[in-house]
């Protein structure tokens, strides 16, 4: 089912989609909503030419500025477009989205193929965008992901867009895989462990240490 | 004796940027190992040496066949049957291809199918190979993790052995042996978990620690464990032992 995501876009908010079959491959980015996607360009081009045709008025500085941002080496202008790993084809999307200015963008499994530095980076990144007035729409699978950005999203669940405002909801593990922390707060409940519903590590070391301290049994 | 695959003096440059300088390696049949590394330091580049599909300068010897997914082949118009070239595959490959995809038909365009089975065809297309050594390159990210075990387990019934680069950090666990790729080559290598224990240096590095490892050293730093765990049930019998 597609998705009709004008239903979903509020300004400056970060809203979530998870389980979504829907892919973006062939929409084209315009100013009131870029696409920035992982699958490879296609035209064998060289990358300042790309952006040249594309960019009428493509300024030097603006893309230097917009490749710091996305932590993007500027150097790619001498690359060719069928050259670039898989992360600088994100990052060069990621650029251009910020080239249109478009006032929403939509990031489709961005995270993968990042660290965790950077992961955490591009967490305060999108939430960054929301205060310059866009709406940031993520397509991920990854509840790690999301857990650092939104305190909710919308589940696609038996044609139908769930909002769900819990982590530990276990609908959404249907679907999708559980973060490890998750998981494993799951488990020591599963062995009457009392432990809050954490979502942070050093939340939950506070926690299993307090439950220590205190002489809870196994 | 297991055969191996011995990188010697490599030197390589992607976009005039030295990626590899006296990079020497062995990949020993058996051997299972997963590789990390932060973005453009070569993972890519060097599975691509080793499979045939990039120039270097160098050594590099191998006398088996290898066989490895870079870049799965998402939204073709083929069916799998004729991107398999099924009807020129043996009876035996025929039931490698029914045990890994078992599929009702086969009929199915590529590009209609979910990201994970047009992962799969992929990689079969691979497995049609029979390789030896088989690399994978963080192709895995939309399985889960026991989708991933059930995958790298038939990849051992078929005598497989796995390279496997991920940006998945709880992937490491499944690998007994963990290279750290940096730039020009390696920063640390050795038996998985005891990679793992340079906390400081990974952080440093930008990495985060598979979860129950990360939580079993914050752990002893409050004295509640001795050791690393990467079991939960194990690491949960000695805090509350």
């Amino acid at each position: 089912m597609e998705i009709k995501l004008k239903d979903f876009i509020e300004k400056e908010k970060i809203v979530a989609f998870v389980n979504v079959p829907t892919s973006f491959s062939n929409l084209k980015s315009n100013k009131k909503i870029a696409y920035v996607l992982a699958n490879a360009y296609r035209q064998n081009i060289g990358v300042k030419k790309y952006l040249e045709k594309k960019f009428v008025s493509f300024s030097q500085e603006k893309f230097q500025k917009a490749c710091q941002m996305v932590l993007l080496n500027p150097d790619i202008l001498k690359s060719n477009l069928l050259h670039l790993s898989f992360t600088e084809v994100k990052k060069l999307r990621f650029v251009e989205a910020l080239l249109y200015n478009s006032e929403t963008i939509l990031f489709e499994n961005f995270e993968q193929g990042f660290f965790a530095r950077n992961r955490s980076y591009y967490q305060k990144l999108f939430l960054k965008l929301t205060q310059y007035g866009k709406c940031i729409c993520v397509f991920s699978n990854d509840i790690s992901f999301l857990m650092g950005m939104t305190k909710q999203f919308y589940l696609y669940t038996k044609q139908n867009y769930l909002l769900i405002h819990d982590f530990y909801d276990n609908r959404i593990y249907d679907y999708v895989e559980m973060p490890p922390i998750i998981s494993y707060i799951k488990y020591l409940h599963s062995k009457n462990i009392q432990v809050q519903p954490y979502l942070e590590m050093k939340e939950l070391l506070k926690g299993i240490y307090r439950n220590v301290t205190s002489g809870a049994d196994l | 004796m297991g055969a191996k695959i011995h990188l010697e003096n490599i030197e390589k440059y992607v976009k005039n940027q030295l990626i590899f300088e006296h990079f020497s390696f062995e990949f020993e049949e058996g051997k299972d190992i997963c590789i990390i590394g932060s973005e453009s330091v070569g993972k890519t580049s060097l599975f691509k040496i080793i499979l045939g599909l990039s120039s270097y300068q160098g050594s590099l010897k191998k006398e088996v066949t290898c066989a490895g997914l870079i870049c799965p082949v998402v939204n073709k118009k083929e069916s799998i049957y004729e991107f398999l070239d099924y009807e020129s595959l043996s009876l035996e490959d025929r039931k490698l291809v029914k045990a890994f995809l078992n599929f009702s038909s086969y009929d199915y365009l590529i590009q209609k199918l979910s990201l994970p089975c047009q992962i799969k065809v992929s990689i079969l297309k691979e497995l049609l190979k029979h390789p030896t050594f088989l690399f994978l390159d963080d192709v895995l990210y939309v399985f889960s993790k026991s989708e991933k075990r059930a995958l790298f387990e038939f990849f051992h019934r078929c005598n497989i052995t796995i390279i496997y680069v991920t940006s998945n950090m709880e992937d490491v666990l499944f690998f007994p042996y963990l290279l750290i790729m940096g730039r020009h080559g390696i920063l640390i290598e050795g038996n998985t978990i005891q990679v793992l224990k340079e906390e400081k240096i990974l952080k440093r590095l930008g990495f985060s620690l598979p979860f129950l490892i990360d939580l079993s050293l914050q752990l002893s730093c409050y004295d509640l464990l001795q050791d690393v765990y990467s079991d939960e049930r194990e690491l949960t019998n000695q805090i509350w032992k």
